[in-house]
C-alpha cells in the first residue's frame, strides 16, 4: 500500500498523518511526506514539518520518503498522486467546521477533493485511538465500488464500524409502500426491500474487503447530509467514510447536473472524512 | 386505482393516465436530456399530430369563449362580488381566490376568472394580483384534504401526507414574500410602461367571432348567468388542454433519477420549471414523475426546488387567458405575479436553499407527527382565507 502525506508545515498536516498512523496500515506501507512551497522561505518550515511527521509515523526508515514541489500546492498533489500510483492523500482540514465567515475547509483541500481520482482522507480533530467508523452509501451501484475501495482501507483498523444509508424520499402516490419509509436497517434487510438488499450487500463486500470486525447497519430517513451529520455527532464518530468524489470516467456535466453531498460533509463534518 | 398526492391545479383527468411500471427502468446512458419522440410510423405520427392540432384549435376556442362569458356574466355581479362577498380590498381578493380555489379543487379557472374581473371592472389591479395569488395557495387544499381523510382511515401518515404535504408549504411558505415584492412592483410607475399602451380601444380579433354568440345568449338568458356557463366551460377546456401534453418520458433521461440521486437544486428547479412550462400544471408536472420509480418515491431535497421551478411557469395558462383578453392590465399582472415569484424562489435558491430545505422538512415532519397537528395545520389553511375575507 501506498499513502501520500501532504503537509504545508502547519498543525492540521501533522494530523493528517496521525490520522495515518491511526488506520493500522500494514508494515510493508510505504509513506511518502509531500511538501509544496507555495513561497520564498517555507523550506525551512517544510523540513521541520518532515521531521515531526516522520516521528509520527516511528522514525525516519526506508519506507519514508521526502518530496518538497514548488507551486499550486493541489496541482503539485494531484501530480504526485498520478505519478505515483497512490492509495490514498492524506490532508488536514484547514479552517472550523462550525464557521461562517471564514472558509470551513482550506482552498487546497477544496480544491483536491475536486480534481483527485483516488481516495483522499481529510484529517480532523484526530484521536488517540479511531473508535468508531461511519461508512456511508448512497445505495446505487456506484457505491458499492466505495464500499469495496473503503473497505480495503480500513482493513487494519480495530474500530466498530458501522454503515448508513439515508433515506430522504417521499412518497408521490397514496398506495406507495409506507413500510419502506419507517424502515430500520433490521426490517429493511429482513424485508428484502432496495435498501435492506443494498446494506446486506455492503456489509458482505465490507468483509470481503477485510474487515474482520462486526459491521452494523444503520437507515436513517430525511435529509441525507442533515441525517449523515446527526448520526456523525449522536454516534461520537471519529471517522466519516463517503463516496463521491470526482469519479474517473464520469462525465463532467453529469458531475454539474448532481449535488455536492461529499463537499457539503466535508465542510460540516465534526471528524475526519474519507472521500472514496 | 391510482391515488395521487397532490392536486392543484386544472389536471384530474390528466393524473388518471398515468400508469406505474412492473419494475424498476434502467437508465441508457446514451438518450437525449428530456424528450422522447413517439415511436411509430409516420403515418399514425401524422394523425396524431393532427388529432393534437385540432383538438388545441377546439381547446383555446373553448377558453377564449369561456373567458369572454366569465367577463360578461362577471359585470352584473360586481355589487355582489364588490358588496356582499366584501371582496373590496386586495386582502379580501386574496382570501376570496384562495377559498374559491380550494372549493373548486383547481387554481386556474380562479386566476382566469380574476383576470375577467379585471377585464370587467370588478377588481383593480392589485385586488386581481392578490386574487391570482390567492387562486395558488388555494390550489393544493386538496391535497391536504384527502391526505387528511386517508391518515383518519388508518393509513400511514408518511405515505398520505408525503410529496403533497411539501408541495403545499412550498408555496404557502413563498407567498408573502411573493405578496410583498408584487404589491410593490404593482405600484412603481415604470412596471406600468412594460403595458402594451394602444392609441384606441383594444379588441380580441376573436370577439369578432364571438360577440354575435354572447348576443344571442343575452337575448335569450340573463346576463349572470353567462358567469357560471363560463366558468363551466374554463374548466372543461382547460381539461381538453391536458390532453395535449407532450409525451415525456422522463425515466430514460440523465435526469430520471430523481427518486435515487441528488441533483442540484438549481437543475430539478429548472426541471421543474421547464416540465410545468409544457404542461402548465404543477400537478402534471409533478405526475410525469411517478412513473420513474416503481414504489413512487421522490427524494425530497429534489421535490422542494422542482415544485419552486414548476410555481413559476404554472402561470403560463394564466398569462395566455391576459392575452387573449387583449387587457394590458391582465398582462402586467400576470408577468408580476411570475416575476415576484422568480425573485422569491431565486433569493431562496441561491442564499438559503439549505436553511429553507431543512426549515420545510421540520414543518412536514410536526405537521405529520399527530392528528392534532395535522388538523389545526387544516383550519389554518381554511381559517385564514376566510379571515381575509371577511375582515379584509
Amino acid at each position: 500500500m501506498r499513502i501520500l502525506i501532504c503537509t504545508d508545515g502547519s498543525f492540521a498536516a501533522e494530523q493528517a498523518a496521525l490520522l495515518v498512523t491511526r488506520l493500522g496500515f500494514p508494515e510493508e506501507t510505504e509513506y511518502t511526506v509531500l511538501g509544496v512551497s507555495e513561497s520564498d522561505g517555507d523550506q525551512v518550515v517544510l523540513t521541520t514539518a518532515f521531521d515531526r511527521i516522520e516521528q509520527l509515523l516511528g522514525g525516519p526508515g526506508p519506507s519514508i520518503q521526502r518530496l518538497m514541489r514548488y507551486g499550486n500546492a493541489a496541482d503539485q498533489i494531484k501530480d504526485e498522486a498520478e505519478a505515483g500510483n497512490y492509495d490514498l492523500v492524506a490532508l488536514g482540514a484547514k479552517g472550523h467546521p462550525h464557521g461562517i465567515i471564514g472558509p470551513r475547509i482550506g482552498s487546497t483541500v477544496n480544491k483536491s477533493i475536486r480534481i483527485l481520482t483516488i481516495p483522499i482522507c481529510i484529517a480532523r480533530s484526530v484521536p488517540e485511538k479511531l473508535e468508531s467508523i461511519l461508512i456511508c452509501t448512497a445505495a446505487e451501484d456506484f457505491s458499492l465500488e466505495t464500499l469495496r475501495a473503503g473497505g480495503r482501507l480500513l482493513t487494519g483498523t480495530q474500530a466498530e464500524i458501522h454503515l448508513l444509508h439515508v433515506m430522504s424520499q417521499v412518497a408521490l402516490r397514496l398506495d406507495s409502500p409506507s413500510a419502506d419509509l419507517r424502515d430500520t436497517a433490521e426490517t429493511a434487510i429482513r424485508r428484502g426491500t432496495r435498501e435492506g438488499r443494498h446494506l446486506e450487500r455492503g456489509l458482505d463486500l465490507l468483509e470481503q474487503a477485510g474487515i474482520s470486525n462486526p459491521v452494523m447497519p444503520a437507515l436513517r430517513h430525511g435529509l441525507v447530509v442533515d441525517e449523515v451529520l446527526s448520526e456523525t455527532v449522536e454516534g461520537h464518530y471519529d471517522l466519516l467514510v463517503i463516496g463521491g468524489h470526482f469519479q474517473e470516467g464520469r462525465i463532467h456535466w453529469i458531475e454539474f447536473l448532481l449535488d455536492d453531498v461529499s463537499g457539503q460533509l466535508l465542510k460540516k463534518s465534526p471528524c475526519s472524512v474519507m472521500i472514496i | 386505482m391510482i391515488h395521487f398526492l397532490w392536486s392543484d391545479d386544472n389536471s384530474y383527468p390528466a393524473l388518471a393516465r398515468c400508469s406505474i411500471p412492473d419494475h424498476e427502468r434502467d437508465i441508457s446512458d446514451t438518450v437525449p436530456l428530456l424528450a422522447k419522440p413517439v415511436r411509430g410510423s409516420y403515418g399514425a405520427l401524422a394523425r396524431r399530430i393532427a388529432a393534437k392540432l385540432g383538438l388545441f384549435v377546439v381547446s383555446i376556442s373553448i377558453f377564449i369563449l369561456a373567458l369572454i362569458l366569465v367577463k360578461e356574466g362577471a359585470k352584473p355581479l360586481a355589487p355582489l362580488i364588490r358588496e356582499r362577498f366584501s371582496v373590496d380590498s386586495p386582502a379580501s381578493a386574496l382570501g376570496f381566490g384562495w377559498l374559491s380555489a380550494s372549493m373548486v379543487l383547481s387554481g386556474s379557472p380562479i386566476a382566469a376568472t380574476a383576470l375577467a374581473f379585471l377585464d370587467a371592472r370588478v377588481l383593480s389591479a392589485n385586488e386581481t394580483f392578490a386574487m391570482v395569488a390567492g387562486s395558488r395557495l388555494g390550489a393544493s387544499f386538496i391535497v391536504l384534504l384527502v391526505g387528511f381523510v386517508y391518515v383518519l382511515r388508518g393509513r400511514q401518515r408518511e405515505v398520505s401526507l408525503g410529496a403533497g404535504l411539501v408541495s403545499l408549504l412550498v408555496t404557502q411558505s413563498m407567498y408573502i414574500p411573493i405578496l410583498a415584492i408584487g404589491f410593490f412592483l404593482l405600484a412603481q410607475p415604470w412596471v406600468q410602461q412594460w403595458q402594451i399602451q394602444a392609441e384606441g380601444a383594444v379588441h380580441s380579433p376573436l370577439d369578432v367571432v364571438f360577440d354575435p354568440l354572447i348576443a344571442f345568449l343575452t337575448g335569450y338568458l340573463p346576463p349572470w348567468v353567462l358567469f357560471p356557463i363560463g366558468f363551466g366551460l374554463l374548466f372543461f377546456s382547460l381539461w381538453l388542454f391536458d390532453h395535449l401534453l407532450p409525451d415525456l418520458h422522463l425515466e430514460e433521461s440523465r435526469l430520471g433519477q430523481v427518486h435515487h440521486l441528488l441533483y442540484r437544486p438549481v437543475v430539478t428547479f429548472a426541471l421543474g420549471a421547464g416540465i410545468t412550462a409544457l404542461t402548465m400544471s404543477v400537478s402534471v408536472s409533478l405526475s410525469l414523475l411517478v412513473p420513474l420509480s416503481t414504489r413512487g418515491y421522490i427524494r425530497r431535497e429534489n421535490i422542494i426546488p422542482y415544485i419552486m421551478g414548476a410555481n413559476i411557469t404554472t402561470f403560463d395558462d394564466t398569462l395566455i387567458a391576459a392575452a387573449l383578453l387583449a387587457n394590458p392590465a391582465a398582462v402586467t399582472v400576470v408577468l408580476v405575479q411570475m416575476v415576484s415569484v422568480t425573485i422569491v424562489s431565486m433569493f431562496i435558491l441561491l442564499a438559503m436553499f439549505r436553511h429553507y430545505e431543512r426549515f420545510l422538512n421540520r414543518l412536514v415532519s410536526n405537521i405529520g407527527r399527530r392528528r392534532r397537528n395535522l388538523a389545526m395545520y387544516i383550519l389554518l389553511t381554511l381559517g385564514i382565507p376566510f379571515i381575509l375575507l371577511i375582515f379584509g
